[in-house]
């Protein structure tokens, strides 16, 4: 009896092991099939944006009249993200097709360039024709390669699920070997992107002006003068910044050199006074300049408003030699004001010579200084003259848009090129926009839409 | 103990066994956890802080403050990179791109205070390496080609590079 019991119930219990077994196994089978879809999705559409930007670059190129060519471009600049996009998003184990996402995103860039160019009103050059012939060209080659990859996925050679899993222990993969004889390693699945990637390595360079053009690359900071300082110094100099920033005394905790765009001594630094308090600071190595400054200190409630801090800000770029920096942007972080200056020369504001100050609310002291964009960019220019006046300025605005300031600006403009502007302080309904003319010629460079965070506020 | 009660013991625990593990998979449901839509405390800077926030909690949560901004600033970079997705959430979801994405963990990190606060800072510019593409821990097994990129500069545990 007893032991009819035990079958009975041994045989329910191994009924529903196979039962769940099989469950678990419905569950894996439909997230597989949710990311072969999502694989499957991302190949197609990269396949398709490829055939697309190749055949709206060819268009372009055969098309007679600016405003076509204008339209084509932008189609294949849309295109070509598009395609760029959805490479990202495959998964490509092993692999990281970074040249072809380059090419891609480039591609789409330059044709943008290109468009905007046509748009101004400019013919294209037999030079920027030939280059676009080119990454026609290319594309063409790129979406062969993938066509060939089309052919294992339409095969079901390829399974883009097949990439992801636990991997199985070494002695059961031995065990299913035995078991299940593999036949003679497929062709890699991944053979044609590896072959893209590896011919587009070898791309000539692009240079335009666009922000993916080849010569800004490597950006070479303007502002910094003088030899190499000594580490010694570098920590000296930390030491007498973080003291002015917090009202405090530090000593060096770390120090370590760092080779990003600006070689700097990056030094850890701890407060004497308070516990518990550390601070960060990047001294560059040409000529000593504080790049950056950083306290992790978590900020209490505020005692300060943002014009308050803003003036302990100001306070404080005129003790370090920033005499003449305009506020031009203040946002509340947390119970931190971030305030954003630009140097000024004349009554020209120049946005890219950029400093950023850092002021916790509770009690006024400086957590944050990033002079990184100013190294980057200050150097001594010869402005030209304005040539329109600031009612001609004006009077280009659209005329739905309310006016509400005008002042001279130089702003950078994608591929490192600057312009001097008049900056047109603008309302259109309840919505801020900055519009930028072109001092000189009168045409609009560009505009900005001023979105309104909580406790951002443009400082005018 | 009767010997056949004995006998009956062992298969009871396993059915017990059994069905508390079936409950317990219902009760969990196939996808296990909840994902909270918030991640700490709003911050008045960009839609995808908390995103990031969750990154660098997952990523970097036991990382000196500065490595946690570092690693925020480098995502950022990869944002404006040509080599890289142009959104944030494209480069946190690029496939294999980050181990925490991968395994859940960025689902499952709980203290986001520092992790916030690091976010904001890089969305405001801060950026200790200089513009790193790249980190990874070099004490953890890596793909050997990711050390033929230019280093820049170790914080903390990560090594970054260009």
């Amino acid at each position: 009896m007893t032991r009819r019991i035990a079958t009975i119930v041994l045989s329910l219990a191994l009924l529903l092991a196979i039962g769940w077994g099989f469950w678990e196994r419905a569950n894996r089978m439909t997230l597989t099939n949710a990311v072969e879809a999502g694989g499957q999705r991302d190949f197609y559409n990269l396949l398709n944006y490829v055939e697309q930007a190749q055949v709206s670059m060819g268009k372009s190129l055969v098309s007679s009249s600016s405003r076509q060519q204008a339209v084509h471009l932008t189609e294949a600049w849309n295109q070509a993200a598009a395609a760029q996009a959805s490479l990202s998003q495959l998964p490509t184990p092993g692999l990281k097709p970074i040249n072809v996402s380059k090419f891609l995103a480039q591609t789409s860039d330059y044709s943008n360039y290109l468009a905007q160019k046509l748009a101004r009103g400019e013919e294209l050059s037999t030079q920027e024709k030939e280059q676009l012939a080119r990454l026609r060209e290319e594309m063409g080659v790129l979406a062969r390669d993938l066509h060939q990859t089309e052919g294992q996925v339409a095969a079901k050679s390829l399974r883009w699920s097949s990439f992801y899993g636990t991997r199985m222990p070494a002695p059961f993969k031995t065990i299913a070997r035995i078991a299940v004889p593999v036949q003679t390693e497929p062709p890699g699945p991944l053979d044609g992107f590896v072959n893209a990637d590896r011919r587009l390595q070898t791309l000539p360079s692009l240079n335009y002006d666009g922000p993916f053009s080849d010569h800004l690359e490597k950006p070479q900071p303007l502002g910094l003068k003088g030899g190499e300082i000594a580490p010694a110094e570098a920590e000296r100099r930390a030491i007498i910044f973080a003291g002015a920033a917090g009202s405090s005394d530090y000593r060096i905790q770390s120090s370590r050199t760092s080779n990003g765009r600006l070689p700097t001594f990056a030094m850890n630094l701890v407060d004497t006074r308070r516990s518990g308090i550390t601070t960060h600071v990047d001294i560059s190595r040409q000529g000593g300049e504080v790049i950056t400054l950083l306290n992790a200190r978590p900020v209490g409630p505020p005692a300060l408003d943002a014009t308050k801090a803003t003036e302990k800000a100001t306070a404080f770029l005129k003790a370090h030699g920033f005499d003449r920096m305009q506020p031009t942007y203040s946002v509340r972080t947390d119970n931190n004001q971030v305030i954003t200056f630009a140097a000024k020369e004349g009554d020209v504001i120049l946005y890219p010579d950029q400093v950023k100050v850092k002021v916790a609310l509770d009690n006024g002291e400086i957590t944050g200084w990033d002079a990184a964009p100013y190294y980057m960019a200050h150097h001594q220019r010869q402005l030209p003259r304005p040539e329109l006046t600031p009612a001609q300025a004006r009077a280009k605005i659209n005329s739905g848009a309310r006016v509400e300031g005008v002042r001279l600006a130089l702003i950078p403009l994608p591929g490192g090129i600057e312009k001097l502007t008049y900056e047109v302080n603008t309302k259109l309904d309840a919505t801020r926009y900055l519009v930028y003319i072109n001092a000189l010629t009168g045409e609009e460079e560009r505009v900005m839409q001023i979105v309104d965070v909580p406790g951002g506020q443009l400082t005018m | 103990m009767h010997p056949y009660r004995r006998r009956l013991l062992t298969p009871a625990i396993l059915v017990a066994i059994l069905i508390g593990a079936t409950l317990w998979q219902l009760y969990q449901g196939p996808t296990a956890r909840v994902i909270p839509t918030q991640a700490g405390a709003p911050v008045a800077v960009g839609d995808e802080i908390n995103l990031l926030a969750r990154l660098i909690a997952a990523e970097a949560g036991d990382e000196p403050y500065e490595g946690q901004v570092a690693v925020a600033a480098t995502i950022l970079n990869r944002v404006a990179s040509p080599l890289f997705p142009s959104s944030i959430s494209g480069v946190v979801f690029e496939p294999w791109a980050f181990e925490s994405v991968h395994n859940g963990l960025i689902w499952q990190v709980t203290n986001l205070a520092s992790p916030s606060r690091a976010a904001a800072d890089a969305l405001n510019g801060w950026d200790p390496t200089g513009g790193a593409l790249f980190f990874w821990n070099p004490g953890k097994p890596v793909s050997p080609w990711i050390w033929s990129r230019a280093i820049i500069t170790q914080i903390g545990n990560h090594v970054f590079a260009l």
